[in-house]
């Protein structure tokens, strides 16, 4: 056999296999542009997690260890993980979030590149990849309690800019849709 | 397979594919049926019908194996595979006409992949004769199958609306032209047994009958009167600071992730 008859061989079911996957109906709707700028403008439900990560840091156990309360200690740490492994679905969630809506922009695009829409896929890949390894990682017990304190740290911030980056973006959204709101705005603004 | 029992089996695989013909045409032609939509696939598929009406005229007076049936075949396959390259773009167009930008990239995109696919294909194929034929025209199905494969990842990655009509007829496209690249890679695999042109011919065959149940299932449902909805269209500098806008998100994103690999940084 010809090496180059079964390479058009596994070129074909490769091609009849992407054919299946991107066939297939998708899950659930696709977001209309209304609702990927609604969904993006909405409150994140992981904002209260700084509060439940401060209250969770390494620094807030270490008595229980020195005083030998061992059980206690980890069943604390089992739940830690739960959380971090939470707020990283809720990461992942957002992530999966503007990726749509970056989609969605590309529909309504006058003009795209093929080098930017590949950038844009390569990191979103990658992303999503970072996320699973962290998840893994996290099951696995590996590095386990050292990222709690980023993670409180990080998550105030993060969704203090989520939340202003989506509003900003929802208001131009709103503007391009209705060009005559801007103005509207400033009437009322004159008041 | 003797001799009697292979002319009844190509005999009833003729009258098979001439009836799916036929039921696949008289549906796009039935009262408000899709031609006017879809003018040059049905183009397409008469075109398909009277190769087979010939052929089999052909064959029945020159033979399988004549010189004659050979010509004949060839030559109304480079017409009917001219006539399915523009039915794919028709359908191609159809599907991604609302979308300019994306309609643009995809041109690009699909294009140099063509190109890609028939320079690749042609360098593999060192035969000549009969089989630089078969080379040539697996080259030419191959390509279309990547096209309308990339078109359904593109659809899909965009999450674009598709009608079902279309999303059957691109699925029977692909497949046919599938089957027709392992049909012709078989063959060649296996060109020195008895018999190989004949089930090479008879693997067409039923990939093509597949194919047209698949179009019966598309052309024979009412049509969708409603288009799909479609986002509305964004000024080039609209666009741009909402793409700006998402990428510095995504951007602020991946970095605060890779922060959580990173024990003592703050992520600040």
């Amino acid at each position: 056999m010809s090496i180059a008859l079964l390479i058009f061989l596994i070129l074909i079911v490769v091609v009849v296999g992407l054919l299946l996957w991107a066939a297939r109906p998708l899950k659930g709707a696709p977001l209309t542009p209304d609702a990927a700028f609604e969904a993006l403008s909405r409150e994140r439900h992981y904002a209260r997690l700084p509060q439940i990560l401060q209250s969770l840091r390494e620094d807030d156990t270490e008595f229980l260890r020195v005083r030998g309360h061992g059980k206690l200690l980890a069943q604390i740490r089992q739940e830690r993980k739960r959380i971090a492994l939470r707020y990283l679905k809720y990461l992942e969630e957002e992530f999966r979030i503007l990726l749509e809506c970056s989609r969605i922009l590309a529909t309504m695009a006058p003009e795209l590149t093929t080098k930017g829409e590949f950038d844009r896929l390569w990191q979103g890949q990658k992303f999503l990849w970072n996320c699973r390894v962290l998840g893994w990682r996290l099951r696995l017990g590996m590095q386990p309690w050292e990222i709690f304190g980023t993670l409180s740290d990080m998550s105030g911030t993060i969704t203090l800019e989520l939340e202003a980056a989506a509003a900003r973006l929802g208001e131009r959204a709103l503007l391009a849709a209705d060009p005559t709101l801007f103005t509207q705005g400033r009437r009322g603004g004159s008041k | 397979m003797g001799e009697p029992l292979y002319q009844q089996v190509l005999l009833a695989e003729w009258v098979v594919t001439t009836c799916l013909q036929v039921v696949v045409l008289v549906c796009l032609f039935r009262r408000r049926g899709p031609y006017r939509s879809y003018p040059v696939f049905s183009a397409y598929l008469g075109t398909v019908t009277l190769q087979q009406l010939l052929s089999a005229w052909w064959r029945r007076h020159y033979g399988f194996t004549s010189i004659a049936y050979f010509n004949l075949a060839w030559g109304t396959q480079t017409v009917v595979l001219c006539a399915r390259w523009l039915a794919v773009a028709e359908l191609m167009k159809r599907v991604l006409a609302g979308y300019a930008a994306v309609n643009k990239m995809a041109q690009t995109l699909l294009f140099t992949l063509s190109v890609i696919i028939l320079t690749f294909s042609f360098a593999l194929a060192n035969n000549g004769g009969f089989y630089l034929l078969i080379s040539a025209d697996r080259a030419v199905e191959l390509t279309l199958a990547v096209l309308i494969a990339g078109m359904f990842v593109l659809v899909r990655y965009y999450r674009l609306a598709m009608r079902n009509i279309d999303r059957q007829l691109g699925i029977g496209f692909c497949l046919y032209s599938c089957a027709w690249v392992a049909a012709n890679t078989i063959y060649q695999m296996f060109r020195h047994t008895a018999g190989a042109a004949r089930d090479w011919d008879f693997l067409q065959s039923i990939a093509f009958v597949a194919t047209l149940v698949i179009w019966i299932g598309a052309v024979g449902k009412p049509v969708e009167v409603r288009a799909p909805a479609r986002a509305p269209a964004l000024t080039a500098e609209r666009y741009g600071q909402l793409s700006q806008e998402l990428n510095e998100r995504l951007r602020a994103l991946d970095a605060r992730l890779k922060n959580l690999f990173r024990p003592g940084d703050s992520g600040s």
